[in-house]
This record gives C-alpha cells, structure tokens and sequence, in this order.
C-alpha cells in the first residue's frame, strides 16, 4: 500500500463532504442557462440546494423498509466512490464501485410494484448497461496514457487533456447521463418533456428522495472529478473546452425531448464510445514511458 | 494421492453395486459420504506431502505400477482412449443418431492412430522421465475447487435427487447410480487437472464428457436424451480436437514440454496449440460451442452444479490456462483467444439480459465468465494467469451457490420463472436470500470475481478491441444481475408463498457456500498468495505480485480491497439499521390515482367499469412477452417503450424454452462464434506455416 499523508487524506475527507455543493451550484447555473435559452428568468442560483434541504426537512415515512435500506446504502458507496478518487485511489476500483453503486439504486426503484417504478427502474437499467462502459473505457484510457490507474499518479503526471483530446465528448456524455439531462433523463426527468417524469424515484419521498438525490449527485460529482483530474494541469484550456462541452450538452438537452431509449443507447454509445475507442487508441499511441505492461 | 482420484472412483463402483442401490438411503449416504470424506484426506495428504500451496513449485508424482512408463501400464493408457471412443460409437450406435457416430468414428480413428503410434514407436514408455502427473498451485486452486466444491454439491445431492427423480416419475432408489456417476465425475476431473501425461489427461477429458452425457440425459425423458446427445456431440467434436493435437505431439508427450515448446513438437506447436484451444473452447461451452451448455440445462441442480462450477467447463478453461505460456508465445493465437474470450463474455451476457428462465441465466452468466477467463488466457501475462485462477476458484464457489439456490427455489416452488418468483426475497428469505449472496459475489466489488475482472481490465488495457469487449459486458453482466435480484425483490401483494423448508442436505452445502461467498469479500489476496501469484509464477518464471497484504496490485494500480469491504460492509450495515427503523408500513403502489385496491392487490379502474389488476413485468432485453398475452386476453399495459412494458404472464414451459434460444440475436452469436473458431484455426495454421511472428 501506498503510505497515506494525513493532511491529504482530510482534505480529500472535507472534499467529498461539500462535493454535493459543487453539483449543486453547477445545477443551478445550469438551470439558470437552460431558463435563459428558454427566455425565462429561472430560479435562484441556490434553488437545487433549497430543494434538497427543504425534503431532507420534511417527515416523510419510507413506502417500503427494503427502499429505505437501499437508498442508503447507494448513498454510502456512492460518497465512497468519490472518496476513493478524491483519496488518490484506484480510479478504475472507484469506478466499480460507483456502478454497485448505480446497481443499489435500480433495486431501490423497481422493489415496489408501481408500474411507474418498474418502468423507471427497467429504463434505469438500460441507462446502465449505456453508461458503464463509457466510464469504464475513459478510465482505461486514462490509465494507458498516464502509466497508471492511481489518481494521484495521475494527477501528478502530465495533462492527459491533449493526450485524450477526444474523450471531452465521452466526458460529456457521462456527465450529461449522471445530470439527468435529455436523452438520459427518460428514468426520471426533471422536466415534463418526458413521458415519463418520476419514474424510478416514484416511490421515494420526503428525505428518503433527498437521500437518492445526494446518490446522484456525488455520481455527478465523480464524473466531475474525472473531468478535473484530465484538466487540472492546463485550467485554461479546460476551461475553454468545458464551455464549449456544456454548450453541446444544453442544445442536446433542448433538442432531444421525448427521446426513445434507443437514442439514448445510440447517442451513448455512438457518440461517447466511439469517441472513448478513440481516445484509448491515441492513449496506446501516445503512452511511451508508462509503466503497464 | 491414490486416494484423491480413488476414493471417489471406489465409492462410484460401490454404489453403482445393484447391492448398494438396493440398500436404501442410509447405505448411499454413508458410502457417499466415505467416498467423499477420502477424497477429502487425499487431497489433505496430498497437499502436505508436496507443499505447492503459495510455492512456486511443481512436483512430479510417479504412480507406481499404474505409471505409464510401466510396459503393460504405459499399454494400458495408450490403449485407454481408444476404448473410450469405442465405448462413444456404442452410445452412438444405441441412439441411433448418424451424427453421433460420424463424431464417434471420427474420434475413434484419431485415438487408434495415436495409440497404434504409441505402441509400435515403442517411445511412450521410454520418453516419460519425470512423472506422469504434476501437482502445481494451479493443478492444487482446480483439486481444491474440484473436491470441496464438487463434495458440497454430491452431499446436496442426496437431499436433492430422490425428490427430484420422484417428481420426474422415476424411482428414487436410482439415487445410488446419480451418486456414482458424480463421484465418478469428480474422480475423472481430478485425474484429468493432476494429468501431465497427455494420454492420462485425455482419459480424463473423455471420462467427464461421458459423464456429462450419462447425469444430463439421467431423467430418461426425451428433452433430457435430445440435450444428452447434443452434450455429448459437441464435446466428442471437442475430443476430437484434443486427439488431433495428441496425435500431433507426437508419442509419450506431456503438458510440461508443449509449455516448454520441447523440440518433438516445436515444428507443430501451433497447431497442437490451436486443437487444444477448440477442444477447450468446446469443454468449456465458449462461443460457437454454446449450445451444449444451455441445452444441459434441463439437468438435475447438482449436475449442473457440477458442470458450471467445479468441473467440466473449468476442465476447459484449465487447459488454456496451463498452455497460456506457448499461446501468448505464438503472438497470434494469443489475441485471437482473447478476442474469442471477450467476444464470449459480452455476448452471452447480452443474451442472458433476454431470459427468463434462471437456470439459463445462470449458464449464460457462467459461460460469460469463462470467456473472461479464456481471454486472460490470451492475454497470457503471469498476472493475466494468476486472475485467472482467480477467477476459476472464486466463480466456482458463486456458481456452485446459485445453482443450488435455484435447484431448491425450483424444487420448493416447482418453477424456475423469473416472473413466478417475483417477490420471493420477501415471501421466502430463506430460499432467495442465498441466490441474492451468489449474485452479490459474482456481480459486486470488492468480491474476488470483480477483483479479478478488475485485475483483467488493467492487464489488457493495451488491447482496445478487447477493452471494448470487456467494458460491454462488463456492464451487461452487471445489468443481469440487477435485472436478476430487482424481480426476487420486488413487494407485490399477492405474491405466492412457498413453503420454505429444506432438507438438512441441501441447506448444509448451501449454508457452506455462503459462508464462503460472503469470505469472498475479503480473501482476494490471499487466495492470490497461496494460489493464484504461485500459478502465475510457475507458468512464466515471474512472480505476478498480485497479492500485497490484502490488496491486489498490479503496475498500474492497486485494489484496496480491505478499504472497499470496508465500506461495502458500512453500506451493508446502514441498509439494515435503516430498514429496520423504518415502520413496517405499506401502503399500495402510486398508481397516478385512485385505483379500486382490494385485499392490498392494486388495480386501475378499467374501461368497462371494472378492475383490472396492475402487473408489471421486469425488463428482458428486446423481448416482448407482453404482446402476445395482451392478446389473447386485454389487459393493462403499462405506458412507455417497448423493451420495458409488458404484462406478466405465469410460468409457461414451453414459452421458457423458446425464448431467446432461437431468433435473430441467436443466429448472429453463433455465426459470430464460428467465425472466431475459424479464425483461431486459420491463425494456428498461418502460424505452424511460419506466415506469423514466431519467437
């Protein structure tokens, strides 16, 4: 094992207690943006923090005991995922276990027998088998252009951002699907322009829908670390392309309501894949002095 | 060491004694037990007397007067082959199948030119210096798996099979002659793992297929004789492979110098190398060679047990493992197994996403995971072996677990069907608690399946197709068994509730299997300390450093596995601390309004006045079951997309057997397999032509 510095270990102990605000600030501009394209005023910037904090309030009780015990043990392995990142850890390891994660959810969904929930949990897991392999395949290619799967290996080497100058589109991809933005919002939409607005979460109230929230967002919240651990040596740039990214995402989100799963798939897979695959190619290319096998 | 393959083999002759069989229960549990406890002492022995546990070292073991280099003992094995393919065209002849015995001739003049060789080159005897069998860490991980496992899954048995064969209109005291048969089997598996002499190993390797064929067709009916036959005429294909390269290696050859690439076969290496991938490809049901696998199915649950988890298909995979040196030495061979292996992994588990039937699940999963280990082969690193092994040991405690779950859960419940178990987790912990720990262990980090697919996705990172392959079905797998536990979990008001009580029997080997599925949390390093890192070592000379402390590392990264369970335990205990103060309330489902609930079963209100009563149905990739059942009878359907709306239906046999085994996805995973056989074939033989990069 690698020796763990303490102060380290506590900065990336506080990191992944405030990450949920981070998301939630960025959901707030994102609305912001989105009510802006839409010619509307939108929300305060601080309004996904005042929902969350308005239902962990509320006194709700759980539909279902085995609901409740899955909603928070997706919780604890979802702030796990992204401790194990943000503490210099395996990143692949992160990632698996964020899809156990993902998997706690889907059985939270699907374990009372609304129609409703069944539907979002079936969609739920079409999201899954679309996602997973996105995330799974950036962090390889990470792994095959930095020498190393260890985050802090990683973010010590050099930027991997020029390196993978296509995995920006697989990035985007994920962090579109962990942000719920259309086409992968058709599980549980924020926006009436699914056909399906609360499917997964139907059954979930109150706290026990705040807790599920909290998942989401630290699963956000890892793709954002993904992104940052790929930007952090050159911001500018980053920046720059982070802009560009977003602004894909919000059209996309915009342009594709009342979207089949089928174009989720192929978006997911057409798009954030083949860019994925060729990311892993430039990696093999590039990854001279690394030290896999 | 006598006694590891004897005392099972003693224990079949005795209670295949019509004596014994009429004897009744106690005379079969005890002689079983016996046999079993024997087998155990010898392995026990075994491993004290030649220590390979976490040593890199072979041992050569000489057999005494059975020992091949004896005259009449060297005969013997020469001749063992032929008179196993003589015994097939006699099963051949009796089922009068034409195809079976075009297979069975086939293979029949293979072992007879091979053993007239043997005999008049008078070499045999004479080339075998060092022993015929060699006990290695990687021989010790699949003796371990063959005897502990295949034990538990014998004593379940005899809970099992006299209710089994009652309920199949037979009579329960052929109990005593199943018995045999699985003794039999895991005598034959473990011959054939300890096997270095070639002849021996062949032996070992007919001896299993003959076995599958007896236990998969034991219940005498037609659908088991037709899927008996079709066990049988693939893997007598895959023997075939295995006598060709036999024959190749030439007089007296063993594994040790094929993996030393020894100078009587160097010239035909490839091709040896490529017969001894098809005929595991086939052993191990991988792609083309599927369909055995899902037709034996219809067995009994502890043969398939013994086919999934401890013997049989691991036969296959063990090879490519033993051979993973000259394979990845060949430079082609190498990556085109592991291109057949990843293929194997993401397309199965694709078409397992289509079922329902759950014991075709859990064979579409388990050959899913054979390709994982088929492709490690290919990758052939010492790390990519020491996973590998990994992988064989910890997947065959999972297996064995879920195949036992389910043979109770059908025994109990009389179904199979995932929609008929719907809910079952609720209404029957007893029974689908310890299905819901075997999908656990075989899905979910840390546990040593995904520590080893972990170990595998870093080891082949370079290979993008393959990586494209594994992130698929990476994904898909875990879907299934999402797809798998999100039915047993579901609340659902009217479910059935079975009644839940075992025989000690079936719940003493289950209650084993869990202890050792859930140990699987933790124990990845040191399996890979005493098994797995050694077998690696001896394969390639390199210490793979897999285990560190209790962490796997690799190069390029470590798994905390300690920190992971660590936290899978503190998820674990906050969802039971959390469902057990929440209130045991439950209120019906949201139904997006009023419905006419009655006695807690949902409804919606019907367009003629009347209920009609809510289902749903889980998701099953591509297939509607929905649509013909809408028809017949309209009902609600659930509003969204095609894949996910559709209305239960009750277990219907001969729906289970149509279902995905035939049809478009079908047609193209076979094709796709075919044409990866051929290409490996094609490789081996570009390679033997000197067209590849030969070493």
């Amino acid at each position: 094992m690698i020796a763990v510095d303490p102060l380290s270990l506590g900065i990336a102990l506080i990191a992944t207690l405030v990450a949920p605000i981070g998301v939630g600030l960025l959901i707030g501009v994102d609305r912001k943006v989105t009510a802006a394209v839409q010619l509307r005023i939108g929300p305060p910037l601080l309004q996904p923090l005042y929902d969350l904090t308005k239902l962990l309030a509320k006194a709700s009780p759980a539909t279902d005991r085995i609901v409740a015990g899955l909603l928070a043990a997706h919780l604890v392995l979802a702030v796990g995922a992204l401790a194990l990142v943000l503490a210099g850890g395996d990143l692949l390891a992160a990632v698996l276990v964020l899809g156990a994660a993902q998997v706690l959810f889907i059985l939270a969904a699907g374990a009372v027998e609304s129609p409703y929930a069944q539907l979002g949990a079936s969609r739920e897991l079409i999201l899954l088998v679309a996602m997973e392999p996105l995330l799974v395949l950036a962090v390889i290619a990470y792994g095959v252009a930095a020498g190393s799967f260890s985050t802090a290996a990683i973010a010590d080497g050099p930027s991997l951002i020029f390196r993978l100058p296509t995995l920006g589109l697989t990035l985007a991809v994920l962090l579109a699907a962990t942000l719920r933005k259309s086409p992968f919002d058709l599980a549980s939409s924020h926006h009436a322009h699914q056909e399906l607005v609360k499917g997964s979460t139907t059954e979930m109230a109150g706290r026990w829908l705040a807790v599920a929230e909290l998942g989401h967002w630290y699963e956000a919240a890892l793709v954002l670390a993904l992104i940052v651990l790929a930007a952090v040596q050159a911001p500018i740039v980053a920046a720059i392309l982070a802009a560009v990214t977003y602004a894909f995402v919000v059209v996309a989100d915009n342009a594709t309501p009342r979207a089949t799963w089928r174009t989720a798939l192929a978006i997911a897979w057409g798009i954030g894949g083949t860019a994925a695959v060729l990311a892993l190619v430039t990696a093999g290319l590039s990854a001279g002095e690394g030290i896999l096998p | 060491m006598a006694l590891l393959i004897g005392a099972p083999l003693l224990g079949a002759c005795v209670l295949a004694l019509p004596l014994t069989a009429r004897g009744g229960r106690w005379v079969r549990e005890i002689v079983t037990s016996l046999a079993l406890a024997g087998a155990l002492a010898g392995l026990v022995v075994t491993l004290m007397t030649w220590p390979v546990l976490g040593e890199a070292t072979r041992a050569s073991i000489h057999l005494g007067p059975l020992d091949p280099s004896e005259a009449a003992a060297g005969t013997a094995w020469s001749l063992a082959p032929l008179a196993m393919a003589a015994l097939f065209v006699a099963i051949a002849i009796r089922s009068r199948s034409h195809m079976l015995l075009g297979l069975a001739i086939g293979q029949i003049i293979v072992a007879g030119w091979s053993a007239t060789i043997d005999l008049t080159s008078g070499e045999a005897a004479s080339v075998v210096a060092s022993g015929p069998l060699v006990l290695d860490p990687l021989a010790a991980s699949l003796l371990l798996v063959s005897v502990v496992v295949g034990g538990l899954i014998t004593i379940y048995a005899l809970g099992y099979e006299p209710d089994h064969l009652e309920h199949r209109g037979q009579q329960p005291a052929r109990t005593a002659t199943f018995l045999a048969w699985l003794l039999l089997f895991v005598a034959a598996m473990n011959l054939l793992v300890l096997a270095d002499d070639l002849r021996m190993l062949a032996v070992g390797w007919e001896v299993t297929t003959l076995c599958s064929f007896v236990l998969i067709g034991f219940d005498g009916d037609r659908p088991a004789q037709v899927a008996a036959r079709r066990a049988l005429a693939y893997n007598l294909l895959g023997g075939i492979a295995l006598g060709l390269s036999i024959l190749l290696a030439g007089p007296g050859a063993s594994l040790t110098e094929l993996v030393a690439g020894g100078e009587p076969a160097r010239a035909v290496l490839p091709l040896i190398l490529g017969g001894c991938i098809v005929a595991a490809a086939t052993k191990s049901a991988l792609l083309p060679f599927h369909p055995w696998l899902l037709g034996a199915m219809i067995a009994a649950a502890p043969v398939s047990g013994l086919l999934h988890a401890s013997a049989m298909v691991k036969a296959g995979t063990y090879l490519l493992l033993r051979l993973a040196p000259p394979i990845a030495g060949d430079g082609l061979l190498g990556p085109a197994l592991a291109l057949l292996g990843g293929v194997t992994f993401a397309v199965t588990a694709f078409v397992g996403l289509r079922q329902r039937d759950l014991k075709r699940i859990l064979a579409l999963s388990t050959i899913s995971t054979l390709g994982l280990i088929a492709a490690a082969a290919g990758l052939g690193s010492p790390a990519a072996v020491a996973a590998g092994a990994l992988l064989i040991v910890f997947h065959a405690v999972a297996k064995a677990l879920a195949f036992l779950s389910v043979g109770s859960i059908e025994q109990v419940t009389r179904t199979r069907d995932l929609e008929a178990l719907v809910g079952s987790l609720r209404t029957a912990p007893r029974l689908a608690v310890p299905l819901v720990v075997a999908a656990v262990a075989l899905a979910l980090p840390p546990f040593g399946l995904v520590v080893a697919k972990w170990a595998i996705l870093q080891i082949g990172a370079r290979d993008v197709v393959l990586m494209v392959f594994l992130a698929v079905g990476g994904a898909t797998y875990l879907a299934l068994w999402t797809a798998v536990v999100g039915r047993l979990i579901v609340r659902r008001a009217d479910a059935p509730v079975p009644r839940a009580a075992l025989p000690l029997r079936e719940s003493l080997p289950i209650a084993v299997l869990v202890v050792g599925s859930i140990a699987g949390l933790l124990v990845a390093a040191p399996v890979a300390r005493l098994l797995a890192d050694p077998a690696g070592q001896v394969a390639f000379g390199v210490d793979p450093g897999l285990a560190a402390g209790w962490s796997i590392s690799l190069a390029g990264g470590a798994f905390a596995v300690p920190i992971v369970a660590a936290l899978a335990a503190a998820a674990a205990a906050v969802a039971v601390v959390v469902a057990r103060r929440t209130g045991r309330i439950a209120p019906g489902p949201y139904l997006s309004g009023a419905g006419p609930t009655r006695a807690g079963v949902a409804a919606f209100h019907g367009a003629l006045g009347g209920p009609v009563a809510v289902r749903t149905a889980g998701f099953y990739w591509g297939v509607r079951h929905g649509r013909e059942r809408a028809a017949e009878k309209p009902g609600p359907v659930t509003p969204g997309m095609a894949p996910t709306a559709r209305v239960a239906s009750p277990a219907h046999p001969a729906a289970l057997d149509e279902d995905g085994l035939t049809g478009g996805p079908w047609r193209v995973m076979t094709a796709a397999g075919w044409l990866l056989i051929a290409w490996v074939c094609a490789l081996a033989a570009a390679s033997w032509l000197g067209l590849g990069p030969l070493p």
